[in-house]
C-alpha cells in the first residue's frame, strides 16, 4: 500500500509532479522536518550583566540571538556567537535549561532571540498542550494520535515554522586594501528580519557567514586553514536595506558568492 | 483566485492576514526543510594544524546548514574564527556538493589534546550554486 503524504506545493508548482523540494513549503514524501518555533523574545541587557532565558527543554535547542548594533545604527543587527572564551563584548551560548545572553561592552544593548523546539544538542521528550483541533504530520514511525513531542513531528499547527520570505545570492569581488561592502537583501517585510547568509570563496567551499564578534570574528575560507590562501573577511551584519561585509584586507582581487536567506520575523 | 493553505497564529484571522510573522503557516512561503540531524567530533591539538572531519550528505549540491559547538558550560553557532593576542582559535563548518567539513584549528602555543563536537543539522533546501 503506498505511503499516504501530504504535500504543499509553493505558487506555480504542480504538487503531482514538482519533486523539487524548494517548491514545496511541505513535503511529507520523507522526513522533511520542519523547524518548530518554541518561542521569541527581546531582552535589554545592562553593560557587565548577562540574562538567562529559561527553556527548560533538556537538552540545548535550536537557536538564534540577535544584537542591536545602535553604535553602527539604530536598525543594524547582527547574529551572535559565543566568543565568551575570548572575552568577546557580547555572546549567546546555550545549555540544557536556558540560552544565556551576555554584554560586556560600555552600554546597554538590546537581544532578540528565537529559540525552538528542535534539539540541537543532546535530546530529551518533550510535551506541550495542544490546541483542541490540531493538524499535524509525524515523522516515519511516530503515533500521531498520542505523541505530543515537537520533535516527532515533520509540522505542527500550534507551532510556528520559519518562512523563507526571500532568497538571494549576489557575487562580491573583493578588490581593495580594507573597504566596506554592502548589497541590498530584497526583504519584502521593510523593516529589519530575521537573515542567515552563507559564502562560498573561489575554493568551491561554502560557509556560514561568521556571527558578528570582537574581537573581530572573520569568515575564513577553507582554502585559508589549509595556509594555501590568505581569503577572509569579517562578519556582517544588516539592516532593513543592506548587508553589510566589511573586508580588512585584499592582496589580490577574489569574488565571493553570498547566498542570504530571509526569514519570517521581524526583529 | 489560486488555493492555498495558510494557518494563522492564535488571535489572527487567516483570511485577511497578510504578515507572515502572524502565520504559523502558508503555502505561499518556502520552508526550512531539514532531514539530517547528527554530530561529530573532531580531535585537534594547539599546534596550529588544521583538524578535520567530514560527514557526506551526498545531496549532488550544497545545502543550508547549521552547526552548533559544545564549548565548556555551553553550545554556539558556529564558525567561530577569532585572532587575538594569544593566538587564532578557529572552528568552521564547510560544505560542498557532497559534504560537509568540521574543521577545528588553534595556535595558541599550549601543544595540549583536546576533542570539540560539532552538531548539525543538514537541510534539503539547494542553495543554488
Amino acid at each position: 500500500m503506498a505511503k499516504n503524504v501530504i504535500r504543499v506545493a509553493l505558487p506555480g508548482y504542480d504538487a503531482l509532479d514538482d519533486t523539487n523540494l524548494d517548491h514545496f513549503a511541505l513535503y511529507t514524501d520523507e522526513d522533511n522536518i520542519l523547524i518548530k518555533e518554541k518561542e521569541r523574545g527581546q531582552s535589554s541587557i545592562t553593560s557587565g550583566n548577562s540574562v538567562d532565558i529559561a527553556h527548560n527543554l533538556g537538552y540545548v535547542p535550536l537557536f538564534f540571538v540577535f544584537v542591536n548594533l545602535t553604535s553602527i545604527s539604530a536598525n543594524a543587527w547582527a547574529l551572535v556567537g559565543l566568543g565568551s572564551i575570548l572575552s568577546s563584548l557580547y555572546f549567546a551560548g546555550g545549555d540544557t535549561s536556558n540560552i544565556v545572553i551576555g554584554n560586556l561592552t560600555g552600554g546597554t544593548l538590546t537581544f532578540k532571540y528565537f529559540i525552538f523546539y528542535d534539539n540541537q544538542v543532546g535530546s530529551s521528550a518533550v510535551t506541550i498542550t495542544e490546541s483542541q483541533n490540531v493538524f499535524k504530520v509525524g515523522k516515519s514511525g511516530i503515533n500521531v494520535a498520542t505523541s505530543k513531542d515537537p520533535n516527532d513531528y515533520i509540522f505542527h499547527s500550534d507551532l510556528n515554522s520559519l518562512k523563507i520570505l526571500y532568497q538571494g545570492k549576489t557575487t562580491i569581488n573583493f578588490n581593495s586594501g580594507s573597504a566596506d561592502y554592502s548589497f541590498a537583501h530584497n526583504s519584502p517585510l521593510g523593516s529589519t528580519s530575521v537573515i542567515i547568509c552563507f559564502a562560498q570563496f573561489p575554493d568551491g567551499k561554502l560557509t556560514q557567514v561568521a556571527w558578528y564578534g570582537t574581537p573581530s570574528n572573520s569568515a575564513k575560507s577553507y582554502s585559508n586553514l589549509q595556509g594555501i590562501d590568505g581569503k577572509a573577511f569579517d562578519s556582517m551584519y544588516f539592516d532593513e536595506t543592506n548587508i553589510y561585509i566589511h573586508n580588512v584586507g585584499v592582496v589580490t582581487a577574489y569574488n565571493v558568492i553570498f547566498i542570504w536567506y530571509v526569514l519570517e520575523a521581524s526583529i | 483566485m489560486s488555493n492555498k493553505i495558510k494557518i494563522a497564529k492564535p488571535g489572527y484571522n487567516v483570511l485577511t492576514e497578510t504578515n507572515p510573522d502572524n502565520l504559523i503557516f502558508s503555502s505561499d512561503y518556502n520552508t526550512l526543510k531539514y532531514y539530517l540531524s547528527g554530530s561529530i567530533t573532531v580531535n585537534w591539538t594547539d599546534d596550529g594544524n588544521l583538524y578535520t572531519q567530514t560527514v557526506a550528505h551526498n545531496l549532488g549540491y550544497i545545502p543550508f546548514f547549521i552547526a552548533f559547538i559544545q564549548d565548556g558550560l555551553y553550545s554556539a553557532i558556529v564558525p567561530e574564527n577569532q585572532q587575538t593576542v594569544a593566538g587564532r582559535n578557529y572552528r568552521n563548518v564547510y560544505a560542498d556538493a557532497t559534504n560537509l567539513t568540521f574543521a577545528v584549528q588553534q595556535n595558541q602555543g599550549t601543544g595540549v589534546s583536546h576533542s570539540i563536537t560539532f552538531f548539525y543539522k543538514i537541510f534539503k533546501n539547494n542553495l543554488g550554486l
